[in-house]
């Protein structure tokens, strides 16, 4: 429960704060956020590149490229 | 590592793409077309030496900064996305797709950082002509970032000025002038662009008839209509113009993409245009096609059939033709890896003869049957009527409010008032639906002919995609919302100085 008071007063205070700012500062508050979130939470968690830890990358794709005509169903021709 | 490639996959994949760049360009059209209406603004400020358009630019001016403010970036995650779940995309074309990306991060978009904050800033600080300058280099910078990504995605459409590479198995550019110049880019950056000042333009419109309605800040609602108008104006009837062009290079460079546009399943000579159910209008669609009332136009059966004669004099190619030598070029690069490893030099130059020969083809060799070469078609069709009739509502808008402005009669029509305000969501539905025109309307490619887009997506969990999708479906509508609350404060604010007297 005090932690939840906590959080509470906390969030209180930040919307109070953003309430209190000019719109300029309300903008720059969302773009250093906004930034935050994308480079540092995006980029490093969930968007890695993918062949990055791959040495040889056209070997990788080339690879892939012929494994994926493999899944494909010859056509069934009709006599 | 997933040993096939799922359904779902693709699909999610797909979804969040479409998703990140939906959002995207909420933000973007705006920010190219207030750059131009508020550049005007200033110059007649600079020009007539009033306080009033410095001061009414500068209400446009803090908009614009808020949406650029929440847009900036965002465009961002689909570079992310490339990387991440489309690397074999990334990898097969990057020595293209990058340079265009790379340009626009580096030239535009610094200079579109540097001159904003003259812009914002600078008003006591630089002269007025500098900061006008400054003022249009922002718009500028902007557009040329549109440029270069619009550059990359007409490449997509109509790759041109480049060689496939076994080796590297790249595509790698031949002719930097092919890819920058291509008709395909010019046009689409041209109807892109001037349909982005139309949505500016209705945004300037509707809020200023919104004052009007409310019965304040009339005199800079009523300049502020009229350069709107003016601006709308002309950008509509370039899109329109330019609209046609690109509907003569569709049908030449991605015929399906007409045919389900059209929902035109058998084609021939001086075909009807679809209105909406029965309404046709006769020969139509063969005069928008080919410039010619009596133009041949092939429907989705003839393409697939193939065996009419091109613009070129060539019998096209049946689908299954067109995948037998797909399926050629694809079996060319892998004698081809197999030559390379045994150091075979000769085996290596004859794959390199055949794939080279049938590299035309080469995303044919992916497709397992004609039907998956149709795109969905009740979704391109009414997106398609929705972006027609919508930009045609917008350049007869235009026009009335331009007229009813020079006649001084603008404020009798509380209606009119009404319909401004409404337009301004239109005005983004219209430029949505042009975008899901151009890109659902080229399923099943990734790059057009070359990649389909269940070669060109990474080998990821479906969990993985899902999990971000959700994730910028938060994260995108909050920063939609903030826009949308930021924006409405700052409207009901309005103006200061000489534009804000009633």
């Amino acid at each position: 429960m005090k932690a939840f008071h906590t959080l509470g007063e906390g969030w209180k205070q930040a919307v109070g704060r953003l309430r209190s700012m000019t719109t300029g500062q309300v903008l720059c508050t969302l773009v250093i956020i906004k930034l935050i979130i994308i480079f540092v939470f995006l980029k490093l968690f969930f968007f890695s590149d993918f062949l990055s830890k791959v040495d040889d990358k056209p070997g990788y794709v080339g690879d892939e490229l012929l494994k994926r005509s493999e899944t494909v169903q010859e056509p069934t021709r009709q006599e | 590592m997933i040993e096939n490639i799922s359904t779902s996959l693709i699909d999610w994949s797909r979804a969040q793409f479409a998703l990140t760049a939906i959002y995207h360009w909420l933000f973007v059209p705006l920010t190219l077309g207030l750059a131009v209406i508020m550049g005007l603004m200033e110059t007649l400020y600079v020009k007539t030496g009033k306080a009033f358009w410095k001061d009414t630019a500068q209400f446009w001016m803090k908009l614009f900064g808020i949406n650029f403010a929440v847009g900036v970036a965002t465009g961002l995650i689909l570079e992310f996305e490339f990387g991440t779940n489309w690397s074999n995309y990334s990898w097969f074309v990057g020595d293209i797709f990058g340079a265009p990306l790379a340009i626009e991060g580096i030239v535009a978009f610094f200079m579109e950082a540097t001159f904003i904050s003259v812009m914002f800033l600078g008003w006591k600080k630089v002269s007025k002509g500098f900061h006008l300058a400054s003022t249009w280099l922002t718009g500028l910078g902007a557009t040329i970032s549109a440029w270069w990504i619009l550059v990359a995605n007409a490449w997509m459409q109509h790759p041109v000025g480049m060689t496939f590479n076994p080796e590297t198995v790249r595509n790698e550019m031949e002719s930097f002038v092919a890819v920058a110049l291509s008709p395909v880019a010019v046009m689409k950056f041209l109807h892109t662009v001037l349909s982005a000042w139309m949505v500016g333009a209705a945004f300037v419109i509707g809020v200023s008839c919104w004052y009007l309605l409310k019965k304040r800040y009339r005199p800079m609602a009523l300049a502020s209509i009229r350069v709107a108008a003016v601006v709308g104006l002309f950008a509509g009837l370039v899109t329109a113009l330019t609209g046609d062009q690109s509907g003569v290079q569709v049908a030449k460079e991605q015929p399906m993409k007409l045919a389900a546009l059209e929902g035109l399943k058998e084609g021939g000579n001086g075909v009807s245009l679809t209105l909406v159910g029965e309404l046709k209008v006769p020969k139509m669609l063969s005069l928008l096609a080919t410039h010619d009332i009596n133009g041949y136009v092939p429907g989705i059966k003839e393409l697939l059939e193939g065996g009419y004669t091109l613009p070129s004099g060539e019998t096209a190619l049946s689908a299954e033709e067109k995948m037998e030598r797909g399926r050629a070029a694809v079996a060319a690069l892998g004698a081809f890896r197999q030559a390379q490893q045994a150091n075979d030099e000769t085996g290596m130059a004859e794959a390199r003869q055949t794939l080279n020969e049938n590299m035309p083809y080469f995303g044919y060799g992916y497709i397992s049957s004609p039907e998956q070469l149709v795109p969905n078609i009740p979704i391109n069709f009414y997106a398609f009527r929705v972006m027609v009739g919508l930009g045609s509502y917008f350049i007869l808008f235009f026009a009335v409010v331009l007229f009813l402005s020079y006649k001084k009669r603008l404020e009798e029509f509380k209606w009119l008032h009404l319909i401004g305000l409404i337009s301004i969501p239109c005005a983004y539905l219209a430029s949505q639906a042009g975008w899901i025109v151009a890109e659902v309307g080229r399923q099943p490619w990734a790059i057009q002919d070359l990649m389909p887009t269940n070669v060109a997506v990474s080998g990821l969990e479906t969990s993985s995609i899902q999990l971000t999708f959700f994730l910028f479906l938060i994260l995108f509508t909050i920063l939609l919302a903030a826009e949308i609350n930021i924006m409405l404060k700052a409207v009901k604010q309005g103006p200061h100085g000489e534009a804000a007297k009633e």
